[in-house]
């Protein structure tokens, strides 16, 4: 008997708190930032993860020309010829579906056929497995029991993941992958620790502006942003706004700047 | 909008607190002020800082800090508006 939605929700979350933060990823978190490689090290240890929950899940690999797109990769696309995630059985009013538990590529559980249907081949080919299976197409590394080839694959993804976000791209996500959505100014990142003010010009000074910031690249564990802002009366009709945003952390951090007009 | 109520909360005379909530989806755009519940006239009671953590892509954690500015303890609720 399959589990609830709820239930792969929960699971689901558990995983993607292990989350690295980009520029310091350190052991034991999950490099799901870095998506172009190191599937089957993700998906061995979020196994291990939902087993140690209680949870029984599976693996389903697939193979083709796959592309998909991500805002984690500075090209915004990411391309395998496959790729790996657990899956767990899931109650539908339909009966046990398999669901996928991959936050690389998804914020939620996904139905299989919805998992491999944005990997941009029409005809892949798919395996389930068990979750024993460490990897499937390198028969020396089939198994890992011990998690210690798990553990050298996070590893080495977690470096590279903090290369990526030490080099003039910065921490994903990246802002060419991105558009701004309603009530975004703009996109801005902070070095660590550091303070910068931003201003924006011409909005009519009779309009009641909120502005608020949201950190884009996650990292779990404590605040990372605070921030003040000021105004200027720059003509009769016109105001500029001043705000300036402090990273509280020791990583680097983009950021949304945001706005409401409340009346 | 909308708005709400987080919680209540009691603070100290002159003491400085923080309080987190997360869960919230990130792409909600949210602010966060106080209201004392003790009634003190003469000056103001509280101030506060808020500081917000992304969590994961889809949600956040917000971290309020309130200063109590009196030398007495204040009630207060922890309310949000949920702008758009």
């Amino acid at each position: 008997m399959g589990i609830s939605f709820q239930r792969a929700r929960e699971l689901f979350d558990l995983v993607n708190s292990k989350v690295c933060c980009p520029s310091s990823a350190n052991a034991p978190c999950i490099p799901f930032l870095y998506p172009d490689d190191g599937c089957w090290g993700r998906a061995h240890e979020m196994c291990r993860l939902i087993m140690a929950a209680g949870d029984l899940p599976r693996k389903i690999w697939i193979q083709g020309n796959l592309r998909v797109a991500s805002s984690n990769q500075p090209t915004c696309l990411v391309q395998w010829s496959w790729h790996v995630a657990p899956t767990l059985q899931v109650s539908t009013w339909s009966g046990d579906q398999p669901y996928v538990i991959d936050p690389a590529l998804f914020q939620e559980p996904v139905p299989q056929h919805v998992w491999a249907g944005i990997q941009g081949d029409p005809a892949p080919t798919l395996t389930p497995t068990g979750p024993e299976i460490f990897h499937l197409f390198y028969a020396p590394d089939t198994y890992d029991p011990t998690y210690a080839k798990t553990n050298t694959v996070l590893n080495t993804y977690r470096n590279e993941l903090k290369l990526r976000a030490a080099s003039g791209d910065g921490p994903p996500p990246y802002f060419s992958c991105m558009s701004r959505g309603r009530g975004v100014q703009w996109f801005g990142m902070l070095e660590p620790n550091a303070t910068r003010r931003w201003f924006t010009w011409g909005w009519p000074a009779s309009w009641h502006v909120f502005w608020t910031v949201m950190p884009v690249t996650p990292c779990p564990g404590g605040p990372q942003l605070a921030w003040r802002v000021a105004a200027e009366r720059a003509s009769a009709s016109d105001c500029t706004y001043w705000v300036t945003v402090t990273n509280l952390t020791g990583d680097r951090v983009k950021f949304e700047g945001r706005y409401n007009v409340l009346n | 909008m909308w708005t709400g109520v987080q919680w209540t909360g009691t603070i100290g005379p002159n003491q400085t607190q923080r309080w987190f909530t997360w869960g919230w989806p990130a792409n909600e755009h949210v602010v966060w002020y106080l209201m004392p519940r003790t009634p003190r006239p003469g000056a103001p009671e509280l101030d506060w800082d808020v500081a917000v953590e992304r969590a994961n892509a889809a949600h956040c954690t917000y971290w309020i800090t309130v200063k109590n500015l009196t030398g007495g303890s204040v009630d207060f609720e922890g309310r949000f508006a949920v702008l758009g």
